[in-house]
Order: C-alpha cells, then structure tokens, then sequence
C-alpha cells in the first residue's frame, strides 16, 4: 500500500509537471498579449486554473477596453469619436 | 447502454461546440480590438474544428493554432501601425495589404488637399504620397497651418479677387478682404498701398494658392527670408516614421525647435471630443517651453484623464511658432498624423501637423 501510495504520489508530481509546462506554453504568448493590450501582465497567471483559465483570460481581454488603446472596430469611446470627427 | 453512450458523444460534440464557438466569438474580438479583422477568427477556429473530427489531423490544428497564438503575441498589431504582417488593418490606415505600400495608403491627413496646383513640386521626391510634407517647403515661416485648416484651399480657389479694386483702397480695405477686425494693419495697407497694377507681394507670401490671409491669426510680419523652416532632418527621418519600428532611426533626433519664427500667436490648443460628449482642451501657452503630458495621477503638466495615457505620455516642446513632440515610451502610443511616433524618433515637428494621438484619444491641434 504504500507502493501504491508512492506511486500515485509520483503520477501526481509528473501529472503537476505537465500540466506546468502546458500552462506555461499558453501563459508566454498570453503574457505578452496581455501586455500589449495594456493589462498587468499578470493576469496571465489566471491560466493555472484547470480547464477555465484560458477562457478567463480570453474573456478579459475580449469583453473589456483595452488601456492602451483598441483599434477602434468594438471601441465606442473610438466609434464615437469618428463620428464627431465626420469620418476618417 | 449504447444510446447512453451515444447520448453521451452528442453531449460531448455538443459541449465542444459551444466552447469552440465562445472561442471564436472572444477570439473575434481579440483580434479586432488588436486591427485584424474578425473573421480570421471564424475561419481558424471553423477550419480547426472541421479539420480537428479527422483523426489524427486533431494534433496538427492544435499545433497550428498554438502557433498562431504566438504569432498574434509577437508580430506588429495593425492598431499600432507600421508594417503589419497577415494582412488587416485599420480601415485607412493600412489598407489591407500585407506590408506597407509605398506610403500609398497613408490617410490625406484630414484637410491636407493635394497642394492644387500652384506648388512647384516638393523638393523631397523620396516621399511621394506623405501628407504633411509637400506643402512644407513653401510655407512661409511666420505662418502656422491654421490656413489650411479652417479653410482647406479648394482647388478652384480664385485667388485674387479682390485685387482689380486696389486703386481705390487708400485705408480700410481690410473688412472687404474678408479680414478679422483684428487684423493688424501692418502688412494689410502697406500691401495694398503700392501701385495699382501690382498685386500686394510681400504680405501673404504665396500669393496665387494660398488661401485669403484671414485665418492668419497673427501679425503678417514679412517672412525673413532666411528663416525657412528647415524640414525636421529631411525626408528620411519621416519615411521612418511611416515604415515604423522595422526602421528604427540611427539617432538624429530633430533639436528642439530653434526659434526661427519671426512672430507667432499665443499658443496652442489641443482639443478632443470626450468620450461623454464634452469636448477636452489642452492649453499651450508660450513662455513655457516643456509641457509634459500624463495621465490621470501623473505629475505633468497637461493631465490627461484616461486610461491609455501613460505616465508620464509624451512631452511637448514649444518655441516661438513651432511645436515639438516627443513620446516617452508609452504604452498607448503616440502618432502624429496617423504615424506612430516612437521614443527613438526623438523631439518631431508638429507645427504642421493636424492630429496628434495620445493613446486612445485623437486630438486636434490648432493655434489658440
């Protein structure tokens, strides 16, 4: 039993170790998006949730206003300003 | 036991469908925030699942999307101009081509008509199509770009119309040339006083395209002939500015703006309509030569409060009728024009420039 116990103890050390380095895999690119966008990219490390914390991350930056600045396409504070502007 | 199982994969295909349409959605919205279009979203993540049912081709599409994702983390986005690789673009910006053409797509900043006629070709034949250099070298030093602006010299712009009645002008002829009342009379009779036959020379400089001297807000002070307004290090350094960071500029940053105005107005405005519809105004007044622009919190002297304005933003240089700018390494950005600015792009001229950028706000510059 307690051979047993080791074992899926290692399992669970090895699974851990997997699952690290798929995060990380995912995190670099986030990290860098994130911070593009104008985020902390900090917010990468939401990731580490099992299962949900890609669609987390992507739900941040999808639904929210990025600080440094959208293209301007789903921005309404930019929408806004072409109209005032008359088009551009 | 076997509908069950079915039931199961139904559920399971069913489960996956909507997570890969929530990922297209978000992901469509990702990009766009970012200048791409949306429906490269579409067609990865439709491709992917369609692709990914095959057996064994599940593998690839990840990969290949991995890969994608990385891509996205790491070349140039269109929102932050420059060379864009995979196409998109902002609507005018970067017309949706894949790199840049030769400044072809560049926007005709705003107002800036095509010089008609009258202007001998611009001395700077390497940039053809950039908007704020043609009309450079001739513009006479005392006089800001505001003609432009408020009166964007249609190309049919009769220009002196006025002028057969001059004989009979011995004073106050100013209101009849459509003149502010304000307008000082030094240039205006000592212009109009000489012989009937001769057109004015002197005070509007440019006579034939220019646009009727009233928008000059400031005295008409005869330009000193030796102070053009030298282009800030030529037309290369602009071309930079256009290719973006894919050329940075080997130093050569442009020297604060040496005083080479004869005169100039008070200062400055720079105004955008606010997000709530209340217009925002930056005011620049000569005397002070540095403005340092920041946002909300930042110890600047021009406060600007939104997000994407950083802290510190961006620092404006005046001198006597000209106007520098220099980013300080912003997260939101700079552009003057449309074109980013950089930090390595040192102080640039905006004394003709039209639009001047801080991260998500546009603002509008003009002489106060």
């Amino acid at each position: 039993m307690g051979d047993m116990g080791g074992m899926m103890a290692s399992f669970g050390a090895i699974f851990f170790v997997f699952y690290l380095i798929g995060v990380a895999i995912v995190a670099v690119p986030f990290w860098f998006i994130l911070k593009r966008a104008g985020f902390s990219p900090y917010l990468t490390l939401l990731n580490l949730i099992l299962g949900l914390g890609t669609f987390i991350v992507m739900a941040i930056l999808a639904f929210s206003r990025w600080p440094a600045g959208e293209s301007g396409r789903t921005s309404t504070v930019q929408d806004l300003m072409r109209q005032v502007q008359g088009g551009r | 036991m076997s509908s069950y199982s079915s039931a199961a994969t139904i559920g399971g295909l069913l489960f996956s469908l909507i997570f890969v349409a929530l990922g297209i959605w978000m992901t469509w919205r990702i990009i766009e925030k970012a200048g791409y279009p949306g429906w490269y979203a579409l067609a990865i993540g439709v491709g992917g699942f369609i692709l990914g049912l095959i057996p064994f081709v599940g593998f690839l599409v990840q990969l290949v999307q991995l890969g994608l994702l990385y891509a996205f983390a790491f070349v140039r986005w269109p929102k932050e101009g420059g060379t864009v690789p995979f196409g998109g673009g902002i609507p005018g910006l970067t017309p949706g081509a894949a790199g840049y053409p030769p400044q072809a797509g560049y926007p005709p900043a705003t107002g800036y008509p095509p010089q008609p006629g009258g202007y001998p070709p611009p001395g700077y034949p390497q940039q053809p199509g950039y908007p704020p250099q043609p009309g450079y070298p001739q513009q006479p030093p005392g006089y800001p770009p505001q003609g432009y602006q408020q009166q964007p010299g249609p190309p049919g712009y009769p220009p002196q119309q006025g002028y057969p009645q001059q004989p009979g002008y011995p004073q106050a002829p100013q209101q009849q040339y459509g003149q502010p009342p304000g307008y000082p009379p030094a240039g205006g009779p000592g212009g109009y006083n000489p012989p009937p036959a001769a057109p004015p020379p002197s005070p509007y400089g440019q006579s034939p395209v220019a646009p009727p001297p009233s928008p000059y807000g400031q005295s008409p002070v005869a330009p000193p002939p030796s102070a053009q307004p030298s282009p800030p290090a030529g037309g290369d350094t602009e071309a930079t500015v256009i290719a973006g960071r894919s050329m940075p500029q080997a130093g050569a940053p442009m020297a604060p703006p040496p005083p080479a105005q004869a005169s100039s107005g008070p200062g400055w405005t720079l105004s955008t309509p606010g997000p709530g519809g209340t217009p925002f105004v930056l005011t620049l007044v000569e005397g002070k030569s540095i403005y340092l622009v920041s946002g909300q919190g930042g110890g600047g002297d021009l406060i600007v409060p939104e997000a994407s304005i950083g802290n510190p933003h961006a620092r404006l240089h005046l001198a006597p009728g000209r106007l520098g700018l220099e980013d300080l390494g912003s997260t939101g950005g700079t552009a003057i024009d449309g074109a980013q600015l950089l930090p390595s792009h040192g102080i640039r001229e905006v004394t003709q420039s039209k639009k001047i950028r801080f991260g998500a706000l546009e603002f509008s510059l003009a002489r106060a």
